[in-house]
């Protein structure tokens, strides 16, 4: 019956407050940087009038390397009828910093009614791969170098005709390839219609759809000129037997065994956290292990991921996004592989702006070595109360009442967080229909940057410009028996200034989306990493030397020393 | 006669002079009374639902006649608190308590719609129904136990839990709270042993047995661990905590969308024949709107009344002549009705509006099965099994038509996969030993 309550009550409270929740906030860690930088992209979705449910659910971003040439480009794609003009963007970064489009002939230049993309080597060149999600379908591009991408997705063995939003590629197997989870979204009935409680049309919400089941499609592991190969092997691992409706996906090692796990969100159920059985298969152990509920034992429409170790225990946590009418949760991992709703501990209940997230990112953003929050902030039923105070221009009419702005939530060394939205104006001041959060380095200066995607608005690329930035060090886990790809998977910890901090190399997560590869380390007034430790997606470890702050370092496997020094 | 008379004008006088000292004071008290009436919130009704907009305006009309009724206020507030004016309902409920100070029905009402945006604020309201409320009814409490807990407040939560429990031994959202408590402050064992109650109770089965869980997987039992999240998973929805003010709170829900919900809900718990009273309104009142006669269809379908079925189906289909659902439940009115070909066009009619669902699959399969059309069944039942490759139905179907064609084996490895799936299952074990042994 509170559900019902809380329900009817959606999107009904008024604007925003106009000041943080905690206390007043330091200055702004973001500059808005997009047009600047020349990415142009204004996110065009197929507005039919009829409300149906794929126009409210947006499309995600990437941040990747295409070229290989040390700086990231972002591909940014749209939610249409895949005969319409708009084309998906690629945007390469320049020498200069700028964008250029390299979008025509490049072989990403198709339309669709994208949601969602991963980004992966497959087939272990060097070059990453990208996937899109739609719709109707996935698609696999194979990276063929000098910026061209074909589609590969029919002779990869890959299909899916199911609406699919978040994907991730990682290696659940440990053979050196990357595989490919797919979660699909809910079986939904075009025609249904969602009248609001005054009986207007608005979207549908989950209830009332079936749920699907989420794909692993395993690489077969065909190297060099070869197309690549995937087998469907979502019912013998296990996958099929825990059907659900998946809004994102993570991809990690939740119980400290060395394999990785998958970890789905899913919308208005209980979440669902797949434990690798080192043998192909997995089961579902979400509610074991504290993730499938809130502390209060209840579902929530679960969204967008973040994970990180906010408390600096060395175990990662994990936060998940929510509509407005709930409450986000922030679990924390304690002990190994046991997580509990530590929102409230973390200060992260009394929010301010009590808003509908989807992308969310953990990151230090003021390289104090603690790590931040943001989150991509946008409606899925229409407000009915008064709009922001200030909405992003190029936002399409239609999509208005369901502009929020975004948030940043500053973690104080402890693990508590305060809102410093007020603070943020590049990020926070315009409120737009947030669904996409990309994080990554795009200057290279050490600073995590972030794109924000938007349902019919333009593609926000904030450049971190945080004054008091900390030192830092940037690592770059690569394996060179893998063709030098990204070690997607691989756990990094440092030791700097008696801290030790863990980050995870795995671009899927947020919304829909891909970050950058590579890890970054705020590492406040430390001059130095004494120390950096890479546990391997094989399960080996290796320990680096201790390198100065403010740099990037490459890792390769086998490089290292494997006991401590 | 003057002398008799003279007293009487000064009796009049002294009469109007009253009278008019009373009509003064009357006026004054009135307009006293007038000013320290507050008119109910503007709301604006254009555009919604003529009964949700009849339904406010006579509220209103209610609070305008009687200002300073309480119950007037709560009322409002009440019906606008479902129709997504918030501010307006929460100005109402604050209204109604100023007025009735003593009710504890409109804090407590003010304090769900709070919860919300601002849990931290809704302790207040909460706390005051709490306290008005006393022992009975004890939602209120139950519902300040549970923000508190929720809130980080754990002291002061289970000093409510326990005052639940004082009042009522063996409360069981109350031991589930406090078991919650526990399981957060690293007392897994103590956790574990405030359950057992809780997991035999309708209201808190579901949510215990999950909770029992994650207990014993920090006990490091992972086979106890497993066994409680099936059983929580298998287990039905929790009944909600008897709450006698959100009960009432509730009647003040009306229109088309409030009708499809309880239609929706019946149909959900087996009830088609309840539910049928329910869309009888809909499509009485809202004869255009489509889903009134899908579910009509669909409830009808439930209680194998075919041709009825198809007569609401047929109306639904006319309003959304694209509806996949509507199609697939017109395929088993007419399955029903033993017009099988006929159903067949449907479902393929309906497959190509909706190829991803399993059950248009499966429901072909069926049909074509009926005509003896078994390669063409294969294909849909194959279809159907790529879909969803956890309903046993479509393994049985499959082995069946597979073993009718000569192969056994691949229906024996079809049956297998069923019994994987469903051990014990009777129809698996049925066509397990129609099928033979394997070779």
């Amino acid at each position: 019956m509170l559900w019902l309550a809380l329900g009817l009550l959606a999107g009904c409270w008024p604007p925003p407050a106009t000041r943080d929740a905690n206390g007043p906030a330091a200055a702004p860690w973001f500059e808005d940087f997009g047009a600047r930088a020349g990415v142009r992209f204004v996110h065009e979705v197929e507005t039919s009038g009829k409300f149906n449910f794929s126009e409210s659910m947006g499309s995600g971003g990437a941040f990747l390397d295409f070229d290989n040439d040390g700086r990231l480009d972002i591909y940014l794609i749209h939610n249409v009828h895949p005969a319409a003009a708009a084309t998906n963007r690629l945007f390469r970064q320049q020498p200069d910093g700028r964008f250029a489009d390299a979008t025509p002939g490049s072989g990403l230049d198709v339309a669709g009614y994208g949601n969602g993309l991963a980004v992966g080597d497959v087939n272990n060149d060097g070059l990453p791969e990208v996937l899109i999600t739609e719709y109707d379908r996935v698609r696999l591009f194979l990276n063929r170098g000098g910026g061209r991408f074909t589609d590969i997705t029919t002779a990869a063995g890959l299909s899916n005709a199911h609406w699919c939003i978040p994907a991730a590629f990682f290696d659940y197997d440990r053979d050196g390839w990357l595989d490919l989870v797919l979660g699909n979204y809910l079986d939904v009935d075009p025609t249904q219609r969602c009248p609001d409680a005054r009986g207007q049309l608005d979207f549908c919400g989950p209830h009332g759809f079936h749920s699907t089941i989420t794909r692993l499609y395993r690489n077969l592991g065909a190297g060099g000129a070869a197309t690549p190969r995937f087998e469907d092997v979502t019912v013998p691992s296990g996958l099929s037997r825990a059907p659900g409706k998946a809004m994102q996906i993570a991809c990690a090692d939740f119980d400290g065994d060395r394999w990785p796990d998958i970890f789905i969100t899913d919308d208005g159920l209980p979440n669902r956290l797949f434990i690798n059985q080192r043998n192909g298969t997995f089961r579902e152990e979400a509610v074991a292990r504290g993730l499938a509920f809130t502390g209060t034992g209840a579902t929530a429409a679960n969204m967008g991921i973040a994970l990180g170790d906010t408390d600096g225990d060395g175990w990662f946590d994990v936060f998940v996004a929510h509509l407005a009418e709930e409450q986000h949760t922030l679990w924390r991992q304690k002990p190994r592989g046991v997580f509990q709703d530590a929102t409230a501990e973390a200060g992260l209940l009394g929010r301010g702006w009590h808003t509908t997230g989807f992308g969310a990112v953990f990151a230090d953003f003021d390289g104090d070595g603690a790590l931040d929050l943001a989150v991509a902030n946008g409606l899925v039923k229409r407000r009915t109360g008064p709009a922001p105070a200030r909405i992003v221009a190029g936002l399409a009419p239609f999509w208005t009442p369901y502009a929020e702005p975004s948030q940043l939530f500053a973690n104080d060394g402890a693990g508590r967080f305060r809102e410093v939205s007020s603070a943020n104006p590049a990020f926070c001041g315009e409120a737009f229909v947030g669904r996409g959060l990309v994080c990554g380095d795009v200057d290279n200066d050490g600073g995590p940057d972030l794109l924000l995607t938007g349902i019919g608005g333009p593609a926000r690329l904030c450049r971190n410009v945080a004054a008091s930035r900390g030192n830092w060090l940037g690592v770059r886990a690569v394996d060179p028996a893998l063709g030098g790809r990204d070690a997607h998977g691989a756990e990094v910890s440092i030791r700097a200034g008696g801290q030790r901090q863990w980050r995870l190399a795995q671009p899927a997560g947020s919304y829909a989306s891909s970050h950058d590869p590579r890890v970054l380390f705020g590492l406040g007034v430390a001059r130095r990493v004494e120390v950096i430790e890479v546990l391997w997606p094989d399960g080996a470890v290796e320990f680096f030397p201790g390198v100065a702050a403010g740099q990037y370092v490459t890792l390769r496997k086998g490089s290292g020393k494997t006991t401590p020094p | 006669m003057s002398a008799q008379t003279k007293p009487a004008p000064r009796r009049h006088r002294r009469i109007g002079f009253t009278l008019a000292l009373a009509l003064i004071a009357g006026v004054l008290v009135l307009a006293l009374w007038r000013k320290n009436s507050v008119p109910p919130p503007a709301v604006s009704t254009a555009g919604l639902d003529p009964a949700v907009a009849q339904l406010i305006q006579s509220n209103l009309a209610v609070v305008r006649h009687s200002p300073r009724s309480g119950d007037a206020w709560g009322r409002l507030g009440s019906t606008l608190m479902h129709y997504e004016f918030a501010d307006e309902a929460r100005q109402c409920f604050a209204r109604a308590q100023a007025l009735a100070p003593s009710d504890a029905r409109w804090p407590c009402l003010q304090g769900v719609l709070m919860l919300q945006r601002d849990p931290r604020a809704a302790l207040v309201p909460l706390r005051r129904a709490t306290e008005l409320s006393g022992s009975q009814p004890d939602a209120p409490r139950l519902r300040l136990a549970q923000v508190l807990a929720e809130l980080g407040e754990h002291a002061e939560a289970e000093a409510q839990f326990q005052a639940l429990l004082r009042a009522a031994p063996g409360h069981p959202p109350a031991q589930l709270g406090l078991a919650r408590l526990r399981q957060a402050q690293g007392q897994s064992a103590a956790s574990t042993n405030l359950l057992p109650g809780c997991l035999a109770d309708p209201h808190t089965a579901k949510a215990a047995a999950a909770l029992l869980a994650a207990t014993l997987h920090s006990l490091g039992d992972t086979t106890g661990a497993r066994a409680a999240a099936r059983r929580s998973a298998d287990a039905p929805a929790d009944a909600p905590w008897p709450d006698p003010f959100w009960t009432e709170a509730l009647a003040f829900r009306v229109g088309r969308r409030a009708l499809i919900e309880d239609a929706s809900a019946l149909l959900d718990q087996g009830r088609p024949d309840e539910s049928l009273r329910t869309l009888a309104a809909v499509t009485r009142d809202y004869p255009e709107d489509g889903e009134g006669w899908y579910l009509t269809g669909w409830a009808w379908n439930q209680m194998r009344r075919s041709a009825e079925a198809e007569r609401a189906l047929r109306e639904h289909l006319r309003r959304e002549p694209q509806s996949p659902k509507g199609h697939s439940q017109l395929a088993i009115a007419l399955l029903g009705q033993r017009r099988t070909a006929e159903a067949v066009e449907i479902l393929e009619a309906a497959l190509k509006l909706k190829p991803t669902w399993r059950e248009l699959h499966f429901n072909l399969g069926y049909a074509r099965v009926q005509l003896g059309r078994d390669a063409e069944a294969l294909a849909a039942l194959r279809a159907a099994l790529a879909l969803d490759p956890n309903h046993v139905p479509t393994y049985t179907a499959l082995a069946e038509v597979l073993a009718r064609r000569g192969d056994r084996e691949e229906a024996l490895r079809l049956a297998r996969q069923a019994e994987e799936l469903s051990p014990g299952d009777p129809r698996v074990a049925a066509l397990r030993q129609r099928l033979g042994p394997a070779r």
